[in-house]
């Protein structure tokens, strides 16, 4: 008689290589009638997982098709094994395999538009912070200024493509269903993800932008991050974009550093 | 940087017991319509593993539901049956989520989910041996442990049977409560689809599961399907409870009028309405007994 740690690690060979051989005699009634219920476990594994993988890339499935995204999964399933029963980030390696799943490469952008569903998922579950008012700045002495780290709200990602990755989100969401043609040598974007309070909000953001919140969310000061917006965008304006940030309640507190 | 706390609704959650009533299983999909229509349902059961992100519309809408109706949280994802134990990880996010929502009940199966550090997402059947009911035991010891209180525990449906069980599920369902304390989740469901995949007697079953063993019954769909030939009931929790559960469920609710019941419906998801109809449902059944105007209502 098998003990309950052989059973186990039979049941996990049964699901991943269909092979029932060390379960085979264990199991009541006939072996046709025992190999149908395996069969009913087995399934229920790989199509809770899918959907699981699903409901975090609604839009990879859409752009890809049923079938096509639950072979996808299939292979995702055996390649990225958890441990984790917290499914909501279940699809955290997606967007790195789909970059190497071969019989999706001719999609150059679909690795990217993964990574902004993935950053959506994040945003969406991220902690809440509440937001800096602009005047607590006030405190701050020139100075002081331009050495000065910011703290962004938790949901806050950065996500770049050299593909319009936030035009095919956005004509690819139920919400937001369009048949508008999408240029895909239209240049490089950058998207940022946020959610201060309930709802993510996904939106394009120019280059200078993009390098000030790459240089402060990496924790490099005011001044070095403003280097790396100029070094994009030539004429970034730093005070209308701080405004813009504590506006939409983005910071979350400061440091002198 | 300030978390941004909610301390006057956490004073406002409703205290106490679950009361004896209808409860239904909550889906986010349902939220908009629970907190603008206050249906008259006595609770909600939500599923652990679904409320262990950090924060956001999640969190945000079960706080609103919470201040409203008494909170079961009832885990798919502890794996009480693993050899290889259950893991202090997940069971630190219980107890936060447990802090968090101060549920009245708190429940997970008799099954296991993750062996050789992967999990599986399913849950998986257990041979009834002296050696399981060890190992569940412990593990069912320490998660009691952790969070400071007794769980419940439910009933499988399952697929396929072991050889080398040795003793009836009603019987190790018993045995585990009193060798833990803890209480059962008996699911009626699981209990007829068990019954016709293993050619057992349902109503034997659930007439030796003493009452006052008994903290919550759950009520579901399942679906009939061939695989290779083979007839197999699957508990899907995709549809309305068969007339032969609510069957099962009007004879052992006689016995049962202190205990909590809810509706699961988790797959081909319906409107609230749908959902809100088969707790009115399980609701008239048991009111039309309670108030014994009607003695056909559970002797249907």
């Amino acid at each position: 008689m098998p003990s309950l740690h052989d059973l186990q690690q039979s049941m996990s060979r049964m699901i991943w290589d269909q092979d029932n051989a060390a379960l085979a005699d264990h199991l009541d009634g006939s072996q046709d009638r025992g190999a149908a219920g395996l069969l009913v476990y087995r399934n229920n594994v790989f199509a809770s997982l899918t959907s699981a993988l699903a409901d975090t890339y609604p839009v990879v499935a859409r752009l890809v098709g049923e079938d096509f995204f639950k072979a996808c999964a299939h292979h995702y399933i055996r390649a990225y094994p958890t441990a984790e029963p917290v499914l909501a980030f279940y699809g955290a390696h997606f967007a790195d395999f789909l970059g190497s799943f071969e019989p999706a490469a001719a999609l150059t952008y679909l690795p990217d538009i993964a990574s902004l569903e993935y950053a959506w998922l994040e945003a969406y579950h991220a902690a809440d912070v509440a937001p800096l008012d602009m005047s607590s700045l006030q405190s701050v002495s020139p100075d002081q200024f331009a050495g000065m780290h910011l703290h962004f709200h938790p949901s806050t990602r950065l996500v770049a493509s050299e593909f319009p990755i936030e035009a095919i989100w956005t004509a690819n969401r139920p919400e937001t269903l369009s048949d508008d043609t999408i240029d895909l040598a239209a240049g490089p974007t950058y998207v940022l993800v946020s959610r201060p309070m309930f709802k993510v909000d996904v939106r394009p953001i120019d280059a200078g932008l993009f390098y000030l919140l790459s240089g402060l969310t990496e924790g490099s000061n005011l001044t070095a991050s403003l280097e790396r917006a100029l070094a994009h965008e030539p004429d970034f304006d730093l005070q209308h974009h701080l405004g813009d940030l504590f506006a939409n309640h983005l910071i979350v507190d400061f440091d002198l550093g | 940087m300030t978390r941004v706390s909610e301390p006057d609704q956490i004073a406002s959650y409703r205290a106490g017991p679950i009361p004896a009533s209808a409860g239904v299983g909550l889906k986010a999909q349902h939220f908009q319509d629970i907190l603008e229509s206050k249906p008259d349902l006595g609770w909600f059961e939500v599923h652990a593993e679904n409320y262990m992100g950090d924060g956001g519309l999640p969190h945000h809408h079960l706080s609103q539901i919470r201040r409203d109706y008494p909170l079961s949280v009832h885990g798919v994802g502890l794996s009480l049956g693993s050899a290889e134990g259950v893991s202090d990880a997940h069971l630190a996010k219980l107890k936060t989520l447990f802090q968090r929502y101060e549920p009245a009940l708190v429940s997970e199966h008799i099954s296991w989910s993750t062996t050789g550090g992967v999990f599986f997402n399913d849950l998986l059947p257990l041979p009834y041996t002296e050696e399981c009911l060890s190992i569940l035991s412990n593990n069912i010891d320490k998660t009691q442990n952790a969070l400071g209180r007794s769980i419940l525990v439910e009933n499988p449906s399952t697929y396929v049977a072991f050889a080398q069980s040795v003793i009836p599920e009603h019987e190790f369902l018993i045995e585990i409560a009193s060798r833990t304390g803890c209480g059962l989740l008996l699911d009626v469901n699981n209990v007829y689809v068990s019954a016709h995949n293993h050619g057992f007697d349902a109503e034997t079953y659930l007439d030796a599961i003493p009452e006052d063993l008994v903290g919550e019954i759950h009520l579901a769909g399942h679906a009939v399907e061939e695989v290779d030939g083979h007839t197999i009931w699957i508990d899907d929790h995709g549809s309305q409870v068969l007339d032969e559960v609510w069957q099962l469920f009007a004879r052992t609710y006689r016995r049962m009028t202190h205990v909590p019941f809810l509706i699961e419906w988790d797959a081909n998801l319906p409107v609230f309405e749908t959902l809100y109809a088969e707790a009115r449902k399980a609701k008239d059944l048991v009111q039309a007994h309670n108030s014994g105007s009607d003695t056909r209502a559970l002797t249907a």
